[in-house]
C-alpha cells in the first residue's frame, strides 16, 4: 500500500489538544511520572504558539532528560501542524526514536487551538482533548470536533467549578449525551484525582499491557 | 498516463505538507527588528532573496540535481547538494533546509513510487549527503516527470508564497497586498529561473548580509512563531 514505508510508525504516539490555559502541559506533568513508574519509556514533543514556552516548562520540571523534551514552532499554525501538515512533528519523532530506541510512548502536545482542533492519524495513533470548567458548562453543548472525535476527553480544573460558576453535572450530562460512548475523564491535575483513569486509557489503547496499582 | 500538470499542481500547492509554513527566512526578527514595516518593505526583502541568494545559489543547485537525476546520476545530485549546503553560510539555514528537505521526501516517498527517492533518502540516513530542499525538490520534480522549468517554477511558488503568508501572519501585509506581491514577483521569478539554468555550480553567490544577520539573530528573539 501507498504511505506505508514513509508513514510506518513503531512508538505509540498520543496528541494531546485543547485551548490555550486548559492546562495540557499540567496534564503532562502529571502523567509522566506516573507512567515512568509504571515502567514506561517517555519522550514528548511540544508545538508551542509562540517560543518553547512549554518545552522549557516541562525541562525546568526535571520529569525527563532535556533531550526527550523537543519543542516545534508552528509558525502561528497550531491547527496545520497537526493536521494539515505535521511533517516537523514527523521528523522531530522520528529523531526521538533513532536517539532513544527504548522509548515506548511519545506524547505529541498540540500549541493551544480552539474546540475545532484535530489531530491527523499520520502523525498519532489517538488523542486526547483537554478542556476546562472554567470555560464555561456550555463547551460539550457547542459540539466542536475536537472535543467530539478525540479518542479521550479530558476534563480538567474540577475543582474550580463552584468557584467560576460552572455546573459540574450539567458537564457531565451534557459531555456524555454528546460524546455518548466514548471515554471522558474528570481530572483535577492539582490533586491527581481522575488521573488514574487517563493512565487507564494509555495502557488500554495504546500500550496494550495491564497497568499496576498507581502511586500518585 | 497522467497529466503532469496535475503533480505540478499538487507539488506547487501550499497544500502539499512539507512544514513550509514555519520557516520565515529572517523575515520574523527583521519585522521584530522593525526593518521590515510596510507591503514595500516586504516585497523588497523578497526581491533581494530571490535576486541575491535564492536565483544564484539554490536555484543553480536545483537545476543541476534536476539534469542529474534525469540522468540517473546520483553522484553528480550529491555534488550539487554538498555544494549547496557549502554555499549556505548561515546555520540556521542550513539546519531548516536539511528539515524542509527530509519533510518533503517524507511526503514525496508515501506517495509517489521511485527508486531515486528511496536511494536518496538512503544517502541522507547514511549521511552521505545533507538532503537540502532544494535538491530534494529538483529529484521529486523529475520523479513525477515535470519537467526542469516547470520544477523551478513550483520550487520559487513554493517559496515566495511561504514567505508572503508568513508576512500576513506576522501583521506587515494584508490578504489583498499579498496577492499583488505574488504577482509582482512573477517577473522576478520568470527572470532568475532563466539565468539560473544557465550557470554551473561554479557559479554560484549569495549577498544578503542584512538578512543573514536576521536569520542568524532569529534563535535569540524572546518571542518567535517560526522556526527561522
Amino acid at each position: 500500500m501507498l504511505g506505508e514505508k514513509s508513514v510506518q510508525k513503531s512508538v505509540a504516539r498520543l496528541g494531546v489538544g485543547g485551548p490555550v490555559g486548559s492546562g495540557k502541559t499540567a496534564l503532562l506533568e502529571r502523567l509522566v511520572p506516573l507512567l515512568m513508574h509504571q515502567g514506561i519509556e517517555v519522550a514528548v514533543v511540544t508545538n508551542d504558539l509562540l517560543t518553547q514556552e512549554d518545552a522549557d516548562r516541562l525541562k525546568r520540571q526535571s520529569l525527563l532528560p532535556v533531550e526527550r523534551i523537543v519543542g516545534v514552532e508552528t509558525g502561528s499554525c497550531p491547527h496545520t501542524a497537526i493536521r494539515e501538515d505535521p511533517t516537523m512533528n514527523l521528523l522531530a519523532i522520528r529523531n526521538l526514536e533513532r536517539s532513544f530506541p527504548e522509548l515506548d510512548l511519545v506524547f505529541v502536545e498540540s500549541g493551544g487551538d480552539n474546540l475545532a482542533s484535530t489531530f491527523s492519524y499520520d502523525l498519532i495513533d489517538a488523542y486526547i482533548f483537554v478542556l476546562d470548567v472554567g470555560a464555561g458548562d456550555d463547551i460539550p453543548r457547542k459540539n466542536g470536533p475536537g472535543f467530539m472525535q478525540a479518542d479521550l476527553v479530558v476534563i480538567n480544573k474540577i475543582d474550580i467549578a463552584p468557584y467560576v460558576g460552572a455546573d459540574l453535572a450539567l458537564i457531565r450530562r451534557d459531555a456524555s449525551e454528546r460524546r455518548r460512548d466514548k471515554p471522558i475523564a474528570y481530572t483535577n491535575c492539582k490533586t491527581g484525582e481522575g488521573l488514574d483513569q487517563v493512565v487507564q486509557f494509555i495502557f488500554d489503547q495504546l500500550l496494550f499491557r495491564p497497568v499496576r496499582a498507581l502511586v500518585q | 498516463m497522467v497529466d503532469s500538470r496535475l503533480a505540478l499542481m499538487q507539488l506547487s500547492d501550499s497544500f502539499f505538507p512539507s512544514g513550509s509554513f514555519t520557516l520565515s527566512h529572517g523575515l520574523e526578527a527583521m519585522v521584530q527588528t522593525q526593518q521590515i514595516r510596510s507591503a514595500q518593505d516586504v516585497e523588497t526583502f523578497l526581491y533581494l532573496l530571490l535576486h541575491n541568494k535564492v536565483g544564484c545559489s539554490d536555484l543553480i543547485a536545483l537545476f543541476h540535481a534536476y539534469r542529474a537525476s534525469a540522468a540517473a546520476d546520483l553522484g553528480e545530485i550529491r555534488r550539487a547538494d554538498q555544494s549547496l549546503y557549502a554555499q549556505t553560510l548561515i546555520q540556521a539555514t542550513r539546519e531548516a533546509q536539511c528539515r524542509s528537505g527530509q519533510a518533503l521526501l517524507l511526503v514525496a516517498r508515501s506517495t509517489w513510487n521511485d527508486a531515486q527517492l528511496e536511494a536518496l533518502q538512503q544517502n541522507i540516513d547514511t549521511n552521505q549527503t545533507p538532503g537540502l530542499h532544494p535538491i530534494v525538490f529538483a529529484v521529486v520534480g523529475r520523479a513525477v516527470r515535470l519537467s526542469e522549468s516547470d520544477t523551478c517554477f513550483a520550487f520559487l511558488h513554493n517559496f515566495v508564497t511561504g514567505l508572503v503568508g508568513a508576512a500576513i501572519r506576522l501583521g506587515v501585509l494584508g490578504h489583498l497586498s499579498a496577492q499583488a506581491i505574488l504577482w509582482k514577483m512573477a517577473a522576478e521569478m520568470d527572470a532568475i529561473a532563466t539565468q539560473a539554468s544557465a550557470l554551473s555550480l561554479d557559479d554560484m553567490w549569495s549577498c544578503t548580509p542584512a538578512i543573514d544577520i536576521a536569520q542568524m539573530t532569529h534563535q535569540r528573539l524572546l518571542s518567535k512563531q517560526f522556526s527561522t
